[in-house]
């Protein structure tokens, strides 16, 4: 039986975790599970972070949730009011956990629970959707799902093709402005085009619209980067495991020297944005804006799906380190010895 | 690999897909390569394709060298494939997006080179794609995903110093992750 303690500082953790295990021989677990989770405990005897309340929600939709303390802000959140003692909390877990049988559910199930704790400054969140980005990953989820051209349409169009090129009415640089705002209020149609339809729409088009062809990765990458601004999606909680999916396309993307380092090791194994901080010494900000484009683009994804990935970690050559080192040196100073590359098509 | 300080990669694919090309962007020498006329239907395709192998060396400090090995891109040359890819680290492994069905190519590459795939990293570069944008590049990741396997798949130019390295980068930081953050330190260092 695994249960999730969320929001608890160490030593909160440690006896909580302890009690539920020798009286409940519970499995407990920090905000993330490998297991289908019973129950979530969060920790309401301070403030508790909306946001982060909905991310457990998100995660854990089915599983019911008990906050301990009040949470007048969480609507229909059961809770366990204070002052409570040992005897009473257990009493009230135990109901919960009869009760919830239903919730034995493996939606939210996690492949690997993140082992590093989250970095000394949080990452501070955003809901993607709220901006152009959002947009541009709906309409790629779609894309993906039909395999035909999908046209978003509004103050302006993008026509993204399945080609790998996306057709703009407005300039590159205009795109990404827009992107970066997020306040702004733009109101966009998403429909796929069959190739007929298309080519009428594009014949009906006045002659006056001025047409930007763009390669699709490379755009919502920058996109997806300046929209960023140093914070993370919502949906991405900062001590959750990222799997890998799919490589990004580095040879037409900016910052390869930031994207290549956390891909690399999200290829080795699932890590929370925390610990890719921690692994490569980046700041928040930079692992934000590369893990931002990486779940834009669709090269990440929280929940399990994928397979295990065939060529694994501990078949690594010994005794070579130094050669590669300085032949990984020599091949990064031949990529960013001059300026870095900005290609498009 | 055993020796003083040897170590190889291997570098495949079909018939034009710019193995010998890569070579040469990647190799400190001129490449020493074994093109011949073709006298089969590759002459349609090519006026001199590769018949052993092409080589390239990459020269590090401390006397150390990194052999870069092309293998043949015609089929009837693929005996030769696992002996080349004995004590490589490594395989690169280029597909030409132009030619007539290149999703069926890293199939059979894959199939090929199963047993070492399943033991070395490995990574596709995607080649002539200016020619044929078609099948786009999530095709490639999807079939590879398919059999489990998440690599590194880039459009890449083999005459592109950037590119290949890139490729080869990559390549290597799947054997050890900490190597790309080594490598990319420099140019964050210069740009903080």
């Amino acid at each position: 039986m695994n249960i999730v303690l969320s929001g608890f500082v160490d030593r909160e953790f440690t006896a909580l975790k302890i009690l539920l295990q020798r009286r409940l021989n519970a499995v407990v677990f920090r905000e993330a599970c490998t297991e289908p989770v019973r129950l979530v405990l969060l920790n309401a005897t301070r403030r508790v972070d909306v946001a982060h309340y909905r991310r457990l929600q998100a995660l854990f939709p089915d599983t019911p949730m008990l906050a301990l303390g009040s949470a007048p802000d969480l609507e229909g959140l059961e809770t366990l009011p204070q002052p409570f003692n040992l005897k009473t909390l257990l009493e009230r877990v135990r109901q919960m956990l009869r009760n919830g049988s239903r919730s034995v559910s493996v939606q939210g199930k996690l492949v690997a629970a993140s082992s590093v704790q989250a970095a000394d400054k949080r990452f501070d969140h955003y809901d993607v959707n709220s901006c152009l980005a959002g947009l541009l990953r709906q309409a790629l989820n779609l894309q993906e799902q039909k395999n035909r051209d999908v046209l978003l349409e509004g103050p302006f169009f993008l026509l993204i093709q399945t080609d790998g090129t996306v057709i703009s009415s407005i300039s590159r640089s205009t795109l990404y402005r827009l992107a970066s705002n997020r306040s702004r209020d733009l109101q966009f149609g998403i429909r796929v085009l069959e190739e007929t339809e298309k080519q009428a729409w594009l014949q009906g088009l006045s002659s006056e619209v001025r047409m930007t062809r763009l390669d699709r990765e490379a755009l919502v990458w920058a996109m997806a980067v300046a929209s960023s601004h140093g914070e993370l999606p919502e949906q991405l909680a900062d001590t959750l495991p990222l799997h890998l999916t799919s490589w990004p396309d580095c040879t037409h993307i900016e910052n390869a020297h930031l994207v290549l380092p956390v891909v690399a090791q999200l290829a080795r194994r699932p890590c929370s944005s925390s610990e890719l901080v921690h692994n490569t010494g980046f700041t928040t900000g930079q692992v934000a804006s590369v893990v931002t484009a990486l779940f834009v683009a669709g090269n990440i994804q929280l929940q399990e799906s994928t397979r295990p990935v065939v060529w694994s970690a501990g078949k690594t050559p010994t005794g070579i380190s130094g050669m590669l080192s300085q032949l990984a040196r020599r091949m990064a100073g031949k990529i960013f010895g001059g300026q870095p590359q900005h290609k498009v098509a | 690999m055993t020796g003083k300080s040897q170590y190889k990669f291997i570098i495949s694919g079909p018939v034009g897909a710019g193995k010998t090309t890569a070579i040469a962007t990647l190799s400190d020498i001129p490449p020493v390569v074994t093109d011949a006329t073709p006298t089969d239907e590759v002459a349609e395709q090519k006026h001199q394709t590769t018949v052993a192998m092409d080589y390239g060396t990459i020269r590090l400090e401390g006397g150390q060298k990194v052999h870069l090995y092309g293998t043949p891109g015609q089929e009837r040359f693929d005996f030769m494939w696992d002996i080349m890819t004995e004590g490589a680290l490594g395989l690169l492994l280029l597909l030409d997006n132009s030619r007539p069905d290149p999703l069926d190519d890293l199939e059979r590459f894959l199939r090929a080179f199963s047993p070492f795939l399943d033991q070395a990293p490995f990574c596709v570069g995607i080649t002539h794609t200016d020619v044929a944008a078609e099948p786009p590049r999530s095709a490639y990741n999807r079939l590879l995903a398919a059999q489990g396997r998440v690599v590194p798949v880039f459009t890449v130019d083999p005459r592109s110093k950037p590119d290949m390295n890139l490729l080869m980068l990559a390549m290597l930081s799947m054997i050890d992750p900490s190597i790309a953050l080594t490598a990319c330190a420099s140019r964050e260092g210069a740009e903080a």
